[in-house]
């Protein structure tokens, strides 16, 4: 059932099995899953099924570290951030999972089987085809990718869904006719009500734009409203708890991490259509691979770094193709010749008419067509789990009358370190291999190396609600139950307690059909 | 990157990965100077004075590379083959210098040096 909230009367009562608020990759996982296990299921989202500025304005807050652009790193409508996501996958690695003495804070309270036994589920809900990794069958073929020392570097690929699922568009017709959900849209969760010992969760208060008011009632909540929203909304809840709710310990708020989303070095190469063929996207099934040099564990191991692999930037390979259907296309009429493939070579041209403006001026300038390559090499590092590297609320208010959030995103030298030592090994690689060679970016040269004043956040929001053993450590459980509100859950990728270098969203769906596997029993006892 | 540093570059790659396309016609020169190894040597010339800058030690390295490569003699396809093969040697054994933000052999970069002496 679909529900419009700005069509309810002003004070409306919602009443649940089990509410789920925010319904983005983490909450449309863990309804469905709730749903199809028969479940009484109220699916709350604050935005609609397109995007509204004024609801996305909402998301807005103040950057006092690293600059963040918080309303542009994700997204306020049903489907959440799936709505512009790259669809990069890959499984966290046993290794992020561990207790690691070099990097602080971390270890998770959950073996890496459990996370794992739920990621060809999670491959299912984001339509990336089969959870395959190693591309055995790209062996003997002119995609394989370099011999590298495999006690130097590691061929890892990550599944990229084409396109990337956009959860809303994909399940709302499937969230509209499942028994026993009901999907509200444009309800606002402002805070969540609980009783006198702040220990359970009696009510979440619902508010839209027009001041329409309301209230939801469950026996169980789960918060999935994204890394900085979830720690936003128990921040808000504290009418019985002065420093939010499930915060007895401080915890919510910190340990907030992302990965740096920035080139940190240029691989200059002479074949740069080889290059990106093998190390650009590669068409596989219903979803593309693509391929990360990656750190082994044994040397993260022994030299103290941090969980770590390098990409070349895809986004070259169209250019190549436009500028080498220039090329081709120029040489033949010059010739004399009829130009052949015509149709495909006038098709990726104009796919990047940028990069032919571009190759023209070299042409021009230069008299040499752009090739040998230039391509952007990024560094995908683990960050450090740093309780400083926090979420706060604001003085400011939003158009709900809430205090907005005030991010302090910080990343340390480990991460700088790690990222010097990948490049190395990929530079000596590459050099060896006679790939090509590499050149850091001006920033990373320097000795210590610091962060770019121009540094982006690539949107990955973790950390802010982590899985602990203790509630000195944590705010969740293994079960990702708050320790301190009993019938208050948490999905997403809020609770991880590090964040690998790979990219979160199918490790949070994974996650939180864990959740749902456990509530299921949980709810029922 | 201005084209005479992808020139210099592309002469270390082609060293390496293109070598066969490297070596010269027949009747091309004997005991080749140094500087025939680099596709622009004036770039090359002024990332040896950044290794030098950088690593003034280098100096003494880089002139017992030019004496021995001078030694060894030949056209420069055998030249080019020579130092083709400690580049790739040194990456093997993983000994590399940064300059200028570039990671590379030391033998390429102590050819640059050498050219700058």
């Amino acid at each position: 059932v679909l529900i419009d909230f700005r069509e309810l009367p002003d004070g409306a009562v919602l009443e649940g099995d089990i509410c789920v608020v925010g319904a983005g990759a983490a909450g449309i996982a863990l309804a469905r899953a709730l749903a199809r296990q028969g479940r009484d299921v109220l699916l709350l989202e604050s935005g609609g099924v397109e995007p509204e500025a004024e609801i996305q304005e909402l998301y807005a807050g103040e950057s006092l570290g690293l600059d963040y652009p918080m309303e542009a790193r994700r997204l306020r409508l049903l489907g959440g951030s799936t709505n512009h996501w790259q669809g990069q996958s890959l499984p966290l690695d046993p290794i992020d999972l561990e207790a690691r003495p070099w990097v602080p804070y971390s270890g998770w309270p959950i073996p890496h089987a459990e996370l794992l036994a739920h990621v060809p589920a999670a491959h299912d809900v984001l339509g990336l085809g089969p959870p395959m990794y190693e591309p055995g069958h790209l062996a003997g073929t002119d995609l394989a990718p370099d011999p590298f020392r495999p006690d130097r570097l590691r061929s890892r690929y990550f599944r990229i869904g084409t396109p990337p699922a956009r959860l809303g568009e994909k399940y709302l017709g499937e969230l509209r006719r499942a028994p026993g959900l009901r999907l509200v849209l444009h309800a606002s969760v402002t805070r969540l009500g609980a009783n006198a010992a702040a220990s359970r969760v009696e009510r979440a208060l619902l508010a839209d734009l027009s001041g329409r008011r309301g209230v939801a009632r469950a026996r169980v909540f789960v918060l999935a409203c994204g890394g900085l929203e979830n720690a936003r909304i128990l921040l808000l809840s504290d009418d019985v708890a002065p420093h939010g709710l499930a915060n007895g310990s401080g915890m919510v708020g910190r340990f907030f991490m992302d990965h740096p989303n920035i080139a940190f070095a240029d691989l200059l190469v002479a074949d740069a259509e080889a290059v990106t063929r093998r190390y650009g996207p590669i068409p596989d099934g219903p979803s593309q691979l693509y391929h990360a040099a990656w750190l082994p564990e044994t040397t993260q191991r022994r030299e103290r770094l941090l969980n770590v692999a390098a990409t070349i930037d895809p986004h070259r390979s169209t250019r190549i193709k436009a500028v080498q259907g220039l090329r081709s296309l120029y040489y033949e009429v010059r010739d004399g010749r009829l130009p052949s493939r015509l149709g495909e070579r006038l098709t990726a041209m104009a796919g990047d008419l940028g990069g032919v403006a571009a190759a023209v001026r070299g042409r021009i300038a230069d008299g040499a067509w752009p090739s040998p390559g230039e391509l952007p090499v990024f560094v995908r590092v683990e960050p450090t789990p740093d309780p400083e590297s926090r979420v706060t609320l604001g003085r400011a208010v939003d158009a709900l009358g809430l205090r907005r959030l005030r991010l302090d995103w910080r990343l340390g030298r480990l991460e700088l370190r790690t990222a010097r030592a990948m490049l190395h090994e990929l530079a000596v690689e590459c050099g060896r291999l006679g790939i090509g060679r590499l050149r850091l970016r001006r920033w990373l040269r320097d000795d210590p190396p610091s962060w770019p004043t121009d540094l982006e956040p690539i949107g990955h929001n973790i950390g802010t609600t982590r899985m602990a053993e203790s509630p000195a450590a944590g705010v969740v459980d293994r079960h990702c139950r708050c320790h301190e509100v009993d019938n208050l859950y948490i999905a997403g990728s809020s609770v991880f307690p590090t964040a690998g270098f790979t990219n979160p969203t199918l490790n949070l769906v994974a996650l939180a059909l864990r959740l749902a596997d456990h509530l299921g029993s949980a709810v029922q006892a | 990157m201005t084209r005479s540093r992808r020139c210099l570059v592309l002469t270390f790659i082609c060293g390496i990965a293109a070598l066969s396309c490297a070596l010269p016609a027949p009747g091309a020169r004997a005991e080749a100077p140094l500087e025939l190894l680099f596709a622009d040597p004036g770039a090359a010339r002024r990332l040896g004075r950044r290794v030098l800058q950088a690593t003034p030690a280098c100096r003494t390295a880089a002139a017992g590379l030019a004496r021995e490569l001078a030694t060894a003699g030949g056209s420069v396809g055998s030249l080019r083959a020579e130092l083709a093969r400690r580049v790739r040697s040194d990456f093997a054994h993983d000994r590399v210098m940064l300059v200028d933000g570039w990671v590379l052999a030391r033998s390429e970069a102590l050819a640059c040096a050498a050219l700058a002496l």
